[in-house]
């Protein structure tokens, strides 16, 4: 009895410390805005950050071609120009 | 601002909050499992002494089984939302709603249990009179404040049931209703990581959401408990002082230990909470975010510690609950432990049998009722 007793206690030790030992990606979201927005030519396409989601603030996330992404704020007309040229871009590829 | 070059200095990057992450992979490990571990020995033990040695006579015997119910179930839940983290919430969409419903319903019954016990036990110290009269109905009573407590703690867990989702952790929303892959291939296809959080339609709802739940849980969760049990423990504490008895300095100290523990273990938490919730919507620095994040792991391990503290602080503490405790014991498996622990049992007996010879005659049923 003792001895089930101590192999359940150890299995239950072993499945914890199994489950906790692994790795997670943590989640990564824009805080803040670059002060300049980067031109078109230079970015791969754009991605959106709402508030509804795990992120706290509305963003525009752009990709850079050297694989960066790039916090913009969506209320200003420079952001909103990149991202209407990089529609426009998508639209032709079709 | 536009005649300077375009250098990546002064880019926003979208922060990954990595000193967060290497705590995490230190405090989940060895800290979390710990006090899943030493959390579901104890309060279980509480739950299998209430349910085979002793039945519950006392309103805070009712209280005690209810946070250490509490406590197991998370005990339980901690190591599901662990693991579903790392496999992509691979149980779903419901396990991550259920989850997370269940340990807010459990954060919340548990801190409010205990402020019905310091409640209970204002009672029995300081107005004791009043408690003799109460005492036939009392666990009457204490069944339908524990139910109210529960109910409460379900209400307030609504938002979280009603709001968490599981979806793909792209850091990205990406921009589907333009139906088109922009994006460069190696982002889109990685998928990111599967993760259960908050998910609105509507963006007001998002603002009032993700301010409302963290402080309602502050506010109920914490300050509401810590203030029902400043003033009950703090009357007690000037009764007993009082009080003319030799073993008056005991029950003292086990009031202050219960709520030195209360304190030490949940203020951290909830201040970094209160303080990540006021500047949740402004912009800021991913070194502060990281730094923020970093605090909140730490000090919310501090709070977990909380529920593998309780069965020692509340109900191991009591002299009679250690006597059935022991009674566990030997008809388990330490019968040539039967001296030992008799032995200490009895050296300790009666810290709490103090307070109530004390104030009122009756000994026997309030000692219980404050199970020291």
């Amino acid at each position: 009895m003792v001895s089930t007793r101590f192999i359940a206690v150890t299995l239950l030790v072993v499945f914890i410390l199994q489950t906790f030992l692994l790795q997670t990606e943590s989640a990564s979201c824009c805080l803040s805005y670059a002060k300049k927005t980067p031109m078109c030519h230079r970015m791969k396409g754009f991605t959106i950050q709402t508030n509804m989601r795990n992120c706290d603030m509305d963003a525009i996330i752009f990709h850079t071609k050297a694989g960066k992404f790039i916090c913009a704020d969506p209320s200003k007309k420079l952001t909103q120009i990149t991202v209407k040229c990089l529609n426009r871009r998508a639209m032709n590829l079709s | 601002m536009a005649d300077y070059n375009f250098t990546y200095e002064d880019i926003e990057e979208l922060c990954e909050t990595e000193n967060n992450h290497k705590v995490e992979q230190i405090v989940r490990p060895y800290v979390h499992s710990a006090i899943c571990i030493a959390g579901l020995l104890g309060n279980i033990l509480v739950i299998i002494t209430y349910a085979f040695y002793k039945r519950a006579k006392s309103m805070t015997d009712v209280y005690l089984l209810n946070v250490a119910l509490s406590d197991v179930l998370f005990a339980v839940a901690l190591p599901l939302i662990i693991y579903n983290e790392e496999y992509n919430w691979s149980m779903g969409r419901w396990a991550c709603k259920l989850l997370r419903g269940i340990y807010s319903v459990n954060l919340y019954s548990g801190m409010l249990l205990l402020a019905c016990i310091s409640a209970d036990r204002y009672i029995a110290i300081v107005q004791a009179r009043r408690s003799f009269r109460m005492r036939s109905r009392v666990l009457v009573y204490s069944r339908v404040i524990c139910i109210a407590v529960w109910v409460l703690a379900l209400g307030l867990s609504i938002p979280t049931f009603v709001y968490y989702e599981t979806y793909r952790d792209k850091h990205l929303d990406f921009d589907y209703k333009h139906n088109f892959s922009v994006i460069s291939t190696d982002v889109d296809t990685s998928g990111g990581q599967k993760m259960c959080y908050f998910w609105f339609e509507e963006d007001d709802m998002a603002q009032i959401m993700k301010v409302l739940v963290p402080s309602m849980q502050v506010a109920v969760g914490f300050f509401v408990p810590l203030l029902v049990m400043g003033f009950c423990y703090s009357s007690i504490v000037v009764t007993l002082l009082r009080a003319r008895n030799f073993q008056r300095h005991k029950a003292v100290r086990v009031v202050m230990a219960v709520v030195v523990v209360f304190i030490a273990c949940h203020l951290p938490y909830n201040i970094s909470l209160l303080y990540y919730t006021v500047v949740l919507f402004q912009l800021r620095e991913c070194a502060e975010e990281d730094k923020l994040a970093m605090v909140l792991t730490i000090t919310e391990t501090l709070a977990y510690l909380h529920s593998c503290l309780n069965p020692v602080l509340y109900a191991f503490i009591g002299v009679k609950f250690r006597n059935h405790f022991c009674k566990i014991l030997e008809d388990l498996w330490c019968i040539g432990k039967r001296y030992i622990y008799s032995r200490r049992s009895s050296r300790v007996t009666s810290e709490f049998y103090v307070s109530r010879r004390s104030t009122e005659g009756s000994i026997n049923e309030n000692a219980s009722s404050f199970t020291m």
